[in-house]
């Protein structure tokens, strides 16, 4: 049996055709006998976002009781027995609203001298987790009241997102010397948060 | 004749070979295995702001002469 040159032409086509059909019938029908994937890929924005849902402390009008020092008052509703002003029950509260854990940091307008002015003023903070929301401030640097500085300082390595773990109280206290400045004194607490 | 004829149907079985072929070829390149749906992230840090006030009066100053010298001082 012997081919001719057309034969041979004839013969490669047709399977061009078979081979062209199957490929393109698999296609449309989605019949494949080869593995194939299709992957669809959704990333999630990180998001790094925090709030001051209390954002003002008032402690009101008041004077160093005469004959006294100076009068220290905080944010836990502490009797103020050497002056006429009254402690706030609360202080600042500090969310993170977004959905990435963040390290927060803390900083002042003003140090205690330059906001309060006197003898031996005190302008101090301390961190804690909200009622409920144990375990938001993983890394607690100030558990007890201390010092603002101008500088941003960090106070928790870690500030979760969870609901029920994302809350902070940034309690204030306050020594008002007797001879400090007078008038209406407020100072500005910037918090920051930060994450890798 | 017959060879005429037997030569055209070899050049349009070629023809339809090359269409099909074309086609299955451009069917393969623009599939799309991969539908990305990415956004970049936020690396802005979020800085939140609180306030603290209050208000101190000048201490009154009891003055103790004026009140031993009947209240009078001049």
């Amino acid at each position: 049996m012997k081919f001719s040159g057309r034969d041979v032409i004839s013969y490669v086509a047709i399977f061009v055709i078979v081979v062209s059909l199957a490929s393109i019938g698999m296609k449309f029908t989605g019949y494949d006998t080869v593995d194939d994937t299709a992957r669809i890929n959704v990333t999630v924005v990180t998001s790094a976002a925090i709030n001051f849902t209390a954002d003002f402390i008032e402690f009101g009008v008041g004077s160093v009781t005469e004959g006294q020092a100076g009068a220290t008052m905080d944010t836990e509703g502490s009797a103020v027995p050497t002056g006429s002003w009254t402690s706030p029950a609360t202080g600042l509260v500090l969310e993170n609203i977004g959905n990435v854990n963040v390290s927060l940091g803390l900083q002042a307008s003003d140090l205690a001298q330059d906001y309060l002015g006197g003898t031996g003023p005190l302008f101090q903070y301390m961190v804690s987790n909200s009622s409920g929301d144990t375990g938001s401030c993983n890394g607690n640097t100030a558990p007890s009241y201390t010092n603002f500085t101008t500088g941003n300082v960090e106070v928790c390595a870690e500030l979760g997102t969870d609901a029920g773990q994302d809350e902070v109280d940034i309690d204030i206290k306050l020594y008002i010397p007797s001879d400090s400045f007078t008038g209406n004194l407020t100072a500005t607490i910037t918090a920051t948060g930060t994450y890798s | 004749m017959k060879k005429m004829k037997s030569k055209k149907s070899v050049i349009i079985l070629v023809v339809i070979a090359l269409i099909l072929a074309i086609a299955a070829v451009s069917l393969r390149l623009t599939d799309s295995n991969e539908v990305p749906i990415a956004g970049e992230e936020d690396h802005k840090t979020p800085i939140g702001t609180g306030n603290v006030g209050l208000t101190v009066l000048p201490s009154i100053v009891e003055d103790k002469l004026a009140d031993n010298s009947g209240g009078n001082q001049e």
